[in-house]
């Protein structure tokens, strides 16, 4: 295996365990971390690919800044949300809001 | 399409809008007791960048062909220039953009209309709210004209995380705050998938620019069709799956459409979906328009999944808003048959019927979902299909309006619902795969059985006892009214004469798909 | 072409005033209180008058139809449709069908409905259904025709719901709407692959094409379109909706469920004539189905106590008649037969309508009985009707009736033959059972009841006589005589290419004709016998005129054999046909299906948990199947 796919391997692995985080983690501040996590595992994709592919443009690397851009941004809005709904419900566990179903 | 002198001209439109929200959310801190004013800022704001993009189309000398356009002869508005591409290629303003701007506009001002006795009495939230609505157009303009995966990224973000807020914007309100954890932690779960299957694209490709894209995949020949690329174009459908609601990325939406202020699902219903598809159809039109075979199984399994399970789910609902919601699934189910039509043979009639389909649904849904804010406003109402039972009687326009809208949906001639179908159909039928077209025909006899219960409702029920109550959201609401009306006029006058309509989407579509 | 802007004129006016009249009286009619059927009726009697103009000028232009394409409707690509409008001989004779019947029920109505809560919106509706069905006869294309259907469809379940507080009527509005999704499908998906295959729908551009469609692909065409015919004019197995629809005022069911809407299924096929004629399989299936259904609902009528319902089983048997003909190649005489039937059966539910008005509401014919002398126009004019729906000569049933029966004949579909024979003579039996239950014997009516009994007022009874004329007299007047008469040419434009056989009055013809002139008077004995004369007269005639012995001892050996077998197994059979098969079995399937889909929508729903993260899970899991589907296509 060339490096490249190492590092794909790596930012696989890393978005499974984020993904399982945000499945199975009830606490919705863990959650959005796992999240964080997820974006992390994408960053690490863009750089290694931007750095080791024969014949890719560079554009990885300012793809993945605008990804911890963007990922800035989703945590203000998802804590915010939490926060929101922590002082009308007090609570932070993802399972409790199940009002609405079916 | 060379890339343009001035590249911030090209996305004008949006910066105009992006300003715009600026602007309201200044103007919110000093325009004291007169908030009124600011959904007028706003819908000034799309009006200006609707014409800011028109401007850029329209040649002072093509002025009289605009006749041509309305009497249905052509495509004279859109047939001007080619493109122009900004940003090193990052953005391109062509005809599709153009359309797509128009689009959002219109959505963007019913929105803004439907919503205003709504508002009226969240005064001191009026500034976030339209500043937010105007965000998240701006980011479906990028999803318009983004032809790079980083432009598309950000733009799809932009659209995304303003919405979160939005979906949650009834403080204290237990139903709407739990529609916003939904919404968001669904929504940055997918927008992961979808930027991982961006990275993985651009890892097989070794490009972010779309063209660029298409161009490395031809390259490869054979090799383009490999594990990496499944996995990536899966991951972007994912994503892009998601937003549209399409089964089963669609857990979050009848209950995130439940919770959310009924104007704000509206405008997601129809806004958020039209941006999500029209960036889904770009992407997949031109970068992967050489790995069709790959996409298109992808989109036929889930187009099949999204109809079905979409229209069975609306079957035993009896809360209208929770019905429409699973309604607007199944409307997802029925575009994604244009995309397939297109991806399986590269005619571009299946795009162009997805233009058409967002525009006339636009007028559907916003126009339905209005009904039930115009009620809302005028007396109690928890959105129950028993609240509407006899309703013929004590408002009999609003009950017509209603019954107008769901025939529409149903896709009856001759409303503007049945063209949407029909070419959707035909262009899937063209495209050789006849079983999804009787699939699609199939389920839309089955809708006709939730639509039309509301038109039985309505004229053939008594009233449920008890009085008439105050109304929840009170007052004079000429806004909604304006907006319901237009909405049942475009209902009806796009379906007597879609022409207009439909050589507009095709013109449209000319610029990314050759004929 | 000479008078063609004076024809534009009139056919859009024929489209146009209706539709004012449905408008204007939905908004104003609640002001207009008893005075809103002004406006309705005086339009509607102008469009009969613009009809009756646009038959006429067909009838001196009969080699060359009035085609004028409005405008367009719309354009996409190489495709074109248009607001477009076609008068022909068979669009004469519908038109001279719905201008008159339609009129006629408008002025009955005004009698009938006085006093109606929804007085107004009645009309608004009738109106509504007038411009439906004369955009549905005008149409020259598939989807302007689909449109008139479609519309109304919609003022037929509208009526039939008409009074939908009472639970049954607002349930079997509900019923006929189902049933006839699963027709419109059909049409729909017709449409569809005629669309696809020949890539226009307007009726000239289609049949140019006809000859060229592979034998299959037409098959398919026919038989979907068929289906939708099928729904629409109320055949089996999708019959079940019209014997509920009369839960709807009674001039409803004559206008619609008897005159005009449940024609548009057979007017359909007869329009796709250049398709149909490709295809002898679907013919073959048109012919079965219209033959089964003729039977299966004359068996039924037999046993039904309903006045209304006793009709509405007649309708669809008749339907079934026209099908028959129509299936085997008589299409001429099918439209004949739809022509003639329109002006009976219309008449035949008017009077039922003024028996029940008479009766104070009551529909059920065991508690009628002696009202012959109590409601004597009435009586009369029930009694032309009758006498035409079991085809005595000369009245208008005969002759069309005949002529789908001689062509059954000679063109050796003898099987056929015999089953329309039988179906005559059961037609025969249940229109005359109808009528003595009714008119003749002694009232079995309660007292309250009959000290109110009272001819209609005379808006009822009018266009009672007015109907009652061209029952008894239009088959002498277009179609003598038989197989030459003037009907036969008049639509030979249309049907330009039917074989058909020489007439001989001293050969198979005459014969015929003779035959069935006998089992419909037999059949008329029949009911006699059965339930009029064994009842009540046997002992006082015994008694009275020494000859009576015999026809009373013929009674007892009519008793015996009716008695013993045919009659208690027919009436069985009839029965169980009825509350077995049509009520369990064929609700079952339609009501099973909604069943079905309600259960898969309850299971799904317990996949909504409304949790977080079971969503989340959900688009994890679809993703990776989504994977594992794809790469396993493309074998990555």
């Amino acid at each position: 295996m060339n490096p490249l796919d190492w590092w794909l391997l790596l930012a696989v692995l890393l978005f499974c365990i984020g993904a399982f985080g945000v499945l199975a983690r009830r606490n919705t501040i863990l959650v959005i971390m796992s999240l964080e996590l997820m974006l992390n595992a994408v960053n690490i994709a863009l750089v290694a690919v931007a750095q080791f592919r024969a014949g890719s443009a560079g554009a990885g690397v300012l793809f993945s800044l605008f990804v911890i851009t963007v990922a800035a941004a989703e945590v203000t809005v998802g804590l915010g949300i939490v926060i929101a709904n922590y002082r009308a419900k007090r609570t932070v566990q993802a399972d409790r809001f199940d009002e609405m179903k079916g | 399409m060379a890339d343009a002198n001035n590249s911030v001209l090209v996305i004008l439109p949006g910066i105009v809008i992006a300003c715009t929200a600026l602007l309201v959310f200044m103007a919110d801190t000093f325009v004291g007791r007169r908030k009124e004013i600011l959904p007028w800022i706003a819908a000034a704001g799309l009006v200006a960048a609707a014409a800011v993009a028109a401007a850029q189309w329209l040649d002072v000398d093509e002025l009289g062909s605009l006749w041509d356009l309305v009497t249905g002869r052509g495509s004279a508005v859109f047939g001007g220039r080619e493109g122009e591409a900004g940003f090193a290629g990052m953005v391109a303003l062509d005809k599709f953009a153009f359309y797509c701007t128009l689009l959002f506009c219109v959505i963007g001002v019913l929105t803004i209309m439907l919503s205003d006795a709504y508002m009226k009495k969240r005064r001191d939230a009026m500034g976030e709210f339209y500043g937010l609505l105007l965000l998240v157009i701006a980011g479906m303009f990028g999803m318009a004209v983004s032809t790079d995966l980083i432009a598309l990224f950000i733009a799809f973000e932009l659209m995304s995380l303003p919405t979160y807020v939005l979906a949650g914007f009834l403080r204290g309100d237990v139903r709407s705050g739990e529609a916003a954890v939904k919404y968001f932690v669904n929504g940055a779960f997918s927008s992961a998938v979808l930027v991982f299957g961006l990275a993985l694209l651009y890892a097989a490709s070794g490009q972010t620019n779309y063209a660029g894209i298409a161009e490395a995949m031809s390259g490869l020949g054979a090799d383009a069709e490999s594990g990496l690329t499944v996995v990536a174009l899966v991951f972007v459908a994912v994503g892009f799956g998601f937003k549209i609601a399409a089964v089963p990325f669609h857990g979050w939406a009848p209950d995130v459409y439940e919770g959310a202020p009924t104007p704000v699902t509206a405008f997601m219903s129809v806004g958020i979906k039209a941006g999500a598809f029209v960036g889904f159809l770009k992407l997949f039109t031109i970068a992967a328009v050489g790995l069709g075979d790959i996409w298109t199984a992808a989109l036929t399994v889930l187009a099949v999944l999204t109809m079905v399970v979409g229209n069975a789910l609306a079957l035993p609902q009896r809360n209208l808003k929770r019905m429409l919601a699973y309604s607007s699934i199944a409307h997802a189910g029925y575009l994604l048959l244009g995309l397939i039509a297109t991806g399986a043979s590269l005619d571009s009639a299946g795009s162009s019927a997805v233009l058409f389909y967002l525009g006339a649904y636009t007028f559907m849904n916003i126009g339905a979902f209005g009904i039930l804010v115009w009620i809302r406003n005028r007396r109690a109402f928890r959105y129950g299909l028993d609240e509407v039972a006899g309703l013929a009687r004590t408002m009999p326009w609003t009950a017509i309006g209603m019954a107008l809208f769901m025939v529409s949906l149903t896709g009856i001639p001759p409303l503007v619902g049945f063209w949407g179908k029909f070419y959707l159909f035909t262009a899937i039928v063209d495209a050789g795969m006849t079983w999804l077209a009787i699939v699609a025909v199939v389920m839309s006899a089955v809708s006709a059985y939730y639509y039309l219960r509301v038109v039985w409702y309505l004229y053939f029920r008594e009233a449920p006892e008890g009085a008439e109550v105050v109304a929840d959201d009170a007052g004079p609401a000429l806004g909604s009214a304006v907006a319901v009306t237009l909405a049942a006029l475009g209902v009806l006058a796009l379906g007597l004469y879609p022409s207009p309509l439909i050589s507009a989407a095709q013109g449209a579509l000319r610029v990314l798909i050759g004929g | 072409m000479e008078g063609t802007d004076a024809m534009k004129l009139a056919v859009a006016l024929i489209v146009l005033l209706p539709l004012a009249g449905f408008i204007v009286t939905l908004v104003f009619g609640k002001r207009m209180g008893t005075r809103a059927h002004v406006l309705p009726v005086a339009l509607v009697t102008a469009t009969a008058v613009l009809a009756v103009y646009a038959f006429e000028w067909v009838f001196r232009h009969q080699e060359e139809p009035f085609v004028w394409d409005a405008f367009t409707w719309l354009v996409a690509g190489r495709y074109e449709v248009t607001w477009g409008f076609q008068v022909d001989t068979l669009t004469g004779v519908m038109l001279l069908v719905v201008g008159i019947i339609g009129m006629l029920v408008h002025y009955y109505s005004i009698g009938y409905m006085h006093g109606d809560g929804g007085y107004y919106r009645f009309f608004a509706y009738l109106n509504l259904f007038m411009f439906a069905m004369f955009v549905l006869i005008l149409a020259n294309n598939f989807l302007l025709l689909f449109l008139g259907w479609e519309g109304v469809g919609l003022c037929s379940y509208l009526l039939i719901a008409f009074w939908f507080p009472k639970k049954t009527a607002s349930q079997a509005g509900k019923k006929a709407f189902l049933v006839n999704r699963v027709g419109d499908f059909g049409f729909t998906l017709g449409m569809l692959l005629i669309f696809v295959t020949t890539g226009t729908l307007q009726f000239a551009g289609v049949f140019d094409k006809a000859e060229m469609i592979g034998a299959g692909t037409l098959l398919w065409i026919c038989l979907l379109l068929f289906t939708g015919a099928i729904g629409k004019s109320a055949q089996f197995p999708l019959h079940v909706w019209l014997p509920d629809a009369m839960e709807g005022p009674t001039p409803v069911s004559a206008l619609i469920h008897a005159a005009t809407m449940v024609n548009a299924g057979v007017y359909m096929v007869a329009r796709s004539y250049p398709l149909f004629m490709h295809s002898n399989t679907a013919m073959l299936v048109v012919m079965v189905v219209g033959t089964f259904t003729a039977i299966y609902a004359a068996y039924i009528a037999i046993t039904q106590n309903d006045i209304k319902k006793v009709i509405a089983y007649s309708t669809v048997s008749s339907l079934g008649f026209m099908f028959m003909a129509l299936g085997a190649g008589a299409w001429a005489a099918g439209i004949f037969y739809l022509f003639a039937h329109g002006f009976f059966k219309g008449l035949l539910f008017l009077c039922s309508g003024s028996v029940i008005h008479a009766m104070g509401g009551e529909q059920d014919m065991r508690k009628m009985g002696g009202l012959r002398t109590r409601i004597p126009v009435t009586f009369w004019t029930m009694m032309v009707g009758a006498v035409a729906l079991i085809g005595v000569f000369p009245f208008a049933g005969f002759w069309a009736k005949d002529e789908i029966l001689f062509a059954d004949f000679t063109h050796h579909y003898y099987v056929v033959w015999v089953v329309g024979v039988v179906t005559a003579f059961l037609t025969a039996v249940f229109a005359f059972r109808m009528m003595f239950m009714t008119f003749f014997g002694e009232s079995r009516a309660d007292a309250e009841v009959q000290a109110h009994v009272h001819e209609s007022p005379k808006v009822m009874t009018i266009p009672l006589v007015l109907l009652a004329i061209p029952a008894a007299a239009l088959g002498v007047v277009v179609g003598w005589p038989p197989e030459e008469g003037w009907i036969h040419t008049f639509l030979e434009p249309v049907f330009f290419d039917v074989e058909h056989e020489e007439f001989a009055w001293l050969g198979t013809g005459g014969a015929l004709m003779a035959f069935s002139l006998v089992v419909a008077l037999v059949g008329v004995y029949v009911a006699y016998v059965m339930y009029l004369k064994r009842r009540e007269l046997p002992a006082q005639l015994a008694a009275r005129v020494p000859w009576a012995y015999q026809a009373s001892l013929r009674k007892m050996y009519m008793d015996e054999v009716y008695e013993v077998a045919p009659i208690r197994s027919t009436i069985a059979f009839s029965n169980w046909l009825w509350t077995g098969f049509d009520v369990l079995v064929i609700d079952g399937i339609v009501n099973g299906l909604a069943r079905l889909w309600d259960w898969v929508g309850a299971a799904l729903r317990q996949l909504q948990t409304g949790r977080v993260q079971n969503y989340a899970f959900g688009i994890f899991a679809g993703m990776l199947a989504l994977v594992i589907v794809v790469g396993c296509i493309w074998g990555v």
